[in-house]
């Protein structure tokens, strides 16, 4: 039998630090790397969806822990944003929005290749050599994230500690850097 | 592969990059994760924040008629105020509410509050007269200064 006590073990403090975080790490991507804005407030979007759908967007406590369920959602969300659907009288911070009603807006995200991605990151932060060999190695890894540090530094021939530094380093840089 | 396959991959490719590259937030260790939310959203107390949204979800649910749903309920019991949130001042606070339940404030006593609030609509006069009668309250004359009178 459902109960809240089955939900009861969810930090939601660090769910929604995880998530503004998240926000922000994709904003400074979209405006600093593609020079494309999202629209504000997309973990806040998240949490307040979950709470009034009746059935948690789907979520099942089984299948995984809700934080990250919640991040592929914000993610999936930040993806699609330049791509809404205009709509008469709607509001928009997005300079590539649809200038028609109904019209599809230029998704510049949707349309971006992970190696462009890589390229202009690379170009942001090509003062600092450590972390370009970061970028390089990036690029030849299989996809699989949860053992990227792990990857990485096998490849170039450092610690894994080492690795979360410099990654640490790119955070500060990208965030730091105007267009 | 169809379009909408291909456009689900490239997107998953990205955001896979965008992982190995920045990692996910979720990875990341406490201290930098307060640190970084911080920079994103100062000032805000998060435990706050999901509580005010898990209320105001349960506010529509009852609204409708409905009952509030498990995951919001959980929230709500997840992120009440306890004791230890509060700070010194606040918790001295509490007590004292507690011991004293009768005394509501410990300010001196104004006319009916009527001077702390400038839109009043009470003259100048009237409030003089208001101020001497919360005087006289605070400090009742003798009888032989009411004889004098």
């Amino acid at each position: 039998m459902k109960s809240a006590n089955q939900y009861g073990n969810i930090d939601w403090e660090r769910i929604r630090k995880v998530l503004v975080v998240r926000e922000g790490q994709l904003r400074r991507i979209a405006e600093r790397v593609v020079d494309e804005t999202t629209p504000d407030e997309l973990a806040s979007e998240v949490i307040r969806e979950f709470f009034n759908h009746r059935n948690r967007l789907g979520w099942d406590p089984k299948k995984g822990a809700l934080e990250w369920f919640l991040v592929r959602l914000l993610d999936r969300k930040w993806i699609d944003c330049p791509g809404r659907e205009a709509t008469p009288g709607a509001s928009s911070n997005n300079r590539h929005a649809a200038s028609e009603p109904g019209q599809k807006a230029e998704n510049r995200l949707e349309e971006l290749d992970p190696h462009e991605l890589l390229k202009r990151v690379r170009d942001l932060a090509a003062n600092d050599s450590e972390l370009v060999e970061i970028i390089d190695a990036v690029e030849l890894l299989d996809g699989d994230s949860h053992q990227a540090n792990q990857q990485v530094s096998e490849l170039i021939g450092t610690s894994v500690k080492d690795v979360e530094k410099r990654k640490k380093r790119l955070r500060r840089t990208l965030s730091e850097l105007r267009v | 592969m169809n379009d909408k396959d291909e456009r689900a991959l490239k997107r998953k490719k990205l955001l896979e990059l965008i992982d190995a590259l920045l990692e996910g937030p979720d990875q990341l260790p406490d201290d930098e994760l307060d640190d970084l939310f911080s920079q994103v959203n100062p000032g805000e107390d998060p435990r706050d924040w999901v509580r005010t949204a898990a209320f105001t979800a349960a506010q529509s649910y009852r609204i409708a008629g409905e009952k509030v749903p498990y995951h919001v309920q959980a929230a709500l019991e997840a992120t009440k105020p306890t004791i230890e949130d509060s700070s010194p001042g606040g918790v001295m606070k509490l007590i004292d509410s507690l011991l004293n339940p009768a005394v509501a404030s410990r300010r001196p006593p104004s006319p009916a509050g009527l001077t702390e609030r400038p839109d009043n609509g009470v003259s100048k006069r009237d409030s003089a007269i208001l101020q001497g009668l919360s005087d006289e309250i605070s400090h009742p004359k003798s009888a032989e200064q009411e004889d004098d009178l």
